[in-house]
């Protein structure tokens, strides 16, 4: 077997672990595997030389933050197909490829007692200088072992177990190394290789979804399960809190009045804004849909769409920048609402009204920061939900419209019987979209009210500013704003859940 | 929960019934053509903050803040008195919204094509491959769409510390290229896909990471073009993470930039901001009129599964 040829074979079977594969295959792959590691050992060094060297300026930015991930993958790319050509390599010998995680598992193992260790030494040391005592002798095994300067000592410094799970790891993988190095069994013929289909299946699915899984439980499973450890502890800024048990939840409902006050702010604020935003853009972009879809014009369809669907694609941050320059006091609200009055002039005066106020001071008045934030995200979001529903009316069949006409159906009645029904899905989606989005309003009213106070007097506070200012502001009381995060999500469930009790929304198939 | 019965439905029959109405042409009732006038000047004033952002956009300070706007007072110097001075005090130092630019850019490539990455390789094994727990975790996946974003805040920045990420670009990243959404998108298209293309692949010795290149992403490019919309308009515009996690020195994404031109208390820059909006806004504009029906089916194909 020729070095391409082992090279190729490993190629073919990158991820497989079933199989068998040859000595060469193996003895090949590891050359190619340490020239390919040294090439990338030298570049990723170069590459920190130059990153170092002139260190301002985006691109280089850019590098510098491209660096270690390339490495990563190289150093994957290189360690994936090595591990399951010596699965393959103990098939090949008779054995299972499970004995390589014999040593792993083993060497994993040790690796994190060890580490374990470490940590709790410094922890200890660093509460020993604070309070200005000295540790005792003895009193953690890490303490030997980091004095410790021969190798052998360091070994004998090491506890029991983790001695014994590291005499495990070398005993084994010695012999898996003497089990790699073996011949290989006879083989009946050439295509005895590939196996049963469904077998193989099971293994390269696996390996197809490991990186999804593994982010995936770290971004959503673990981080959902620490906020609930860190909602017990009083964890400030980057610095570990200590437990603190209930004490946060107690002071967020009834022990620390202000608090108190501004969480049920933040819930009624932002329950409310989800509420009406609710019932004002998703009526309108119905209608608004309905109306567009008996437009018979496609040129002019598409250009209206277009118009009411372009605010959603601007950031929030732009968008209220914007509005809060048109709702200042000499804004163009204020200036439109003159020419307004003066254009009514004639009306106005005929029933001896006033017209409109013009020097409304939008912005600090804390009446007007609720309607405020429910026009803006009306104006940003009709135009999204206005699309959902026009894509959902196109996909009705025309036919039930033309046999209900036939029928002597009136429009009124079609609409009822026939588009409402059939819409019921879309509605429902787009209601439950526009909730969503609703409760993790957070940009909005972070910029649309001058000097990030959110609002006048912080009347506009929702739930996630209410959690940004604790935990981000200025105490930076992470454990805080933890348990105000879990809070929120029981809250949210329990709506839910009654929603779904007392709606029906679960089952909307039965239309 | 998922109905395979009702997806082999074809994707948008739009042509067909256009085709008929357009021979309508000549039978408008005067009540539809005062509708679509209506709704023609409602659409006008709809359009009219961003068309005012546009204008603005390359205007001197002083115009920004008068009423109305100079093309309306006096559309003869409105229209020669266009400048970039705005522009270049937002593009260059020391407000460098171009590099900022360059950083936003680079986020949203890698988290776009990250996300297409991972989701279409996990879809294929839920779609293609019988394991065991593949129900289990394929609801797993769908349950974690369901916890809300004020339970993840706080902890998800503790993690990206411990993780040593904080303050990289990384940081933003990786969490744009989970998207369980994603997965369930190109999961739904996927088992649309007739089995008969792959298994003659494999009778002819491929693997599945060759199937899964060479057959089923060329046959999933619409689905995949979707994604990649829905992606990139969540990811140029998202702020609250980036504003948590990153370094306001260094990389900044153009949310942040405005904000950080924004949090100036003496003089702030107006028209900087405003250019700065403008550049930020122009992107997924642009890219809606070159996209537009990609664009539509997208989000209503997300609708749709």
């Amino acid at each position: 077997m020729s070095f391409f040829e082992a090279i190729r074979a490993v190629f073919r079977n990158y991820f497989g672990v079933l199989g068998r594969s040859r000595r060469a295959e193996l003895g090949w792959w590891v050359l190619f595997a340490a020239i390919a590691g040294a090439i990338v050992y030298f570049l990723a060094g170069a590459t920190s030389e130059i990153t170092t060297a002139n260190s301002r300026g985006v691109v280089s930015y850019l590098l510098a933050t491209l660096r270690n991930p390339i490495l990563y993958v190289a150093i994957a790319f290189l360690a994936a197909p090595t591990v399951t050509t010596m699965v393959r390599r103990l098939h090949d010998v008779g054995w299972s490829g499970k004995w390589l995680l014999v040593p792993s598992l083993s060497t994993l193992v040790a690796l994190y007692l060890r580490n374990r260790g470490e940590h709790l030494f410094e922890k200890a040391s660093a509460l020993a200088d604070e309070e200005g005592t000295e540790l005792a002798a003895g009193q953690f095994w890490f303490q030997g072992y980091s004095e410790a300067e021969t190798f052998t000592a360091k070994l004998q410094a090491l506890p029991l177990s983790i001695q014994l799970l590291l005499a495990v790891a070398v005993v084994s993988a010695v012999v898996l190394l003497v089990l790699l190095a073996l011949p290989g069994q006879p083989r009946a013929n050439k295509f005895d290789e590939p196996l049963p289909l469904q077998s193989a299946d099971r293994s390269s699915a696996y390996a197809l979804i490991t990186p999804f899984f593994v982010l995936i439980c770290i971004f959503s499973l673990y981080v959902f399960a620490l906020g609930l450890k860190m909602s017990f502890t009083n964890e400030q800024g980057v610095n570990e809190g200590e437990w603190v048990g209930l004490q946060n939840y107690k002071d967020i409902l009834y022990a620390d009045k202000s608090l108190n006050e501004d969480f049920w702010q933040a819930i009624k604020v932002t329950f409310l804004y989800t509420f009406f935003g609710l019932v004002t853009q998703v009526p309108v972009a119905f209608v608004l849909a309905y109306i567009l879809n008996t437009i018979p014009f496609f040129r002019t369809r598409a250009v209206l769409r277009a118009a009411f669907f372009v605010p959603c694609l601007i950031n929030v941050v732009t968008i209220s920048l914007l509005f809060r320059m048109f709702f200042l006091k000499d804004g163009i609200i204020n200036h439109s609402l003159g020419s307004l009055n003066r254009l009514l002039s004639p009306v106005l005066e005929l029933f001896g009204a006033s017209g409109f106020p013009t020097q409304t001071e939008w912005l600090t008045h804390s009446q007007w920061a609720l309607p405020l934030m429910i026009a803006v995200s009306f104006w940003q979001w009709t135009g999204f939900h206005m699309v959902y529903f026009l894509a959902q009316l196109q996909t009705i069949d025309p036919t039930l419209y033309e046999a209900a006409k036939m029928d002597g159906i009136s429009p009124s009645g079609q609409l009822r019987h026939i588009t409402l029904p059939l819409m019921r899905p879309a509605i429902t989606f787009v209601a439950v979209t526009s909730a969503i989005g609703g409760l993790q309003t957070f940009e909005l009213v972070f910029i649309l009210f001058p000097n990030a106070n959110f609002g006048p007097g912080g009347v506009a506070k929702t739930l996630v500013a209410f959690i940004y200012d604790e935990g981000f502001g200025q105490q930076q009381r992470l454990g805080l704003a933890s348990a105000i995060g879990w809070l929120t999500f029981i809250i949210i469930a329990a709506v839910s859940a009654l929603q779904i009790r007392v709606l029906g929304l679960g089952k909307h198939g039965e239309a | 929960m998922i109905d395979t019965t009702t997806a082999p439905r074809p994707a948008a029959p739009a042509a067909a019934p256009v085709r008929k109405r357009r021979s309508k042409l000549k039978q408008l009732s005067p009540l539809q053509l005062i509708g679509v006038a209506i709704l023609a000047v409602i659409g006008l004033f709809y359009l009219y903050p961003i068309l005012w952002l546009a204008d603005s956009a390359f205007r001197p300070a002083v115009e920004i803040f008068q009423h109305p706007p100079l093309l309306f007072r006096d559309f003869e110097r409105g229209i020669t008195e266009y400048t970039l001075g705005s522009m270049k005090l937002a593009l260059y130092a020391p407000w460098r919204v171009g590099s900022w630019f360059v950083v936003s850019v680079f986020v949203t490539l890698f988290g776009v094509a990250l996300s297409l990455l991972l989701s279409s390789l996990t879809a294929y094994a839920f779609a293609y491959l019988d394991f065991p727990g593949r129900g289990f975790l394929f609801a797993f996946i769908l349950g974690t769409m369901m916890l809300p974003l004020t339970t993840m805040i706080s902890p998800g920045f503790s993690l990206i510390v411990d993780l040593g990420l904080y303050k990289s670009l990384w940081a933003v990243i990786i969490p744009y290229s989970i998207s369980a959404f994603g997965v369930f998108m190109m999961r739904q298209y996927y088992i649309k896909i007739p089995r008969s293309f792959m298994e003659s692949a494999k009778v002819e010795g491929a693997n599945h990471l060759r199937i899964w290149w060479s057959i089923i992403l060329p046959l999933s490019k619409p689905a995949l073009a979707a994604l990649a919309i829905i992606q990139f308009r969540a990811i140029w515009n998202d702020f609250l993470f980036p504003l948590i996690v990153l370094d306001t020195e260094k990389g900044r994404t153009l949310p942040i930039a405005i904000k950080v031109m924004d949090s100036q208390n003496f003089n702030k820059p107006y028209e900087g901001i405003i250019a700065a909006g403008f550049l930020t806004a122009i992107v997924p504009m642009l890219f809606f009129l070159i996209f537009q029906r990609q664009f539509i089916e997208g989000l209503a194909g997300g609708m749709k599964e």
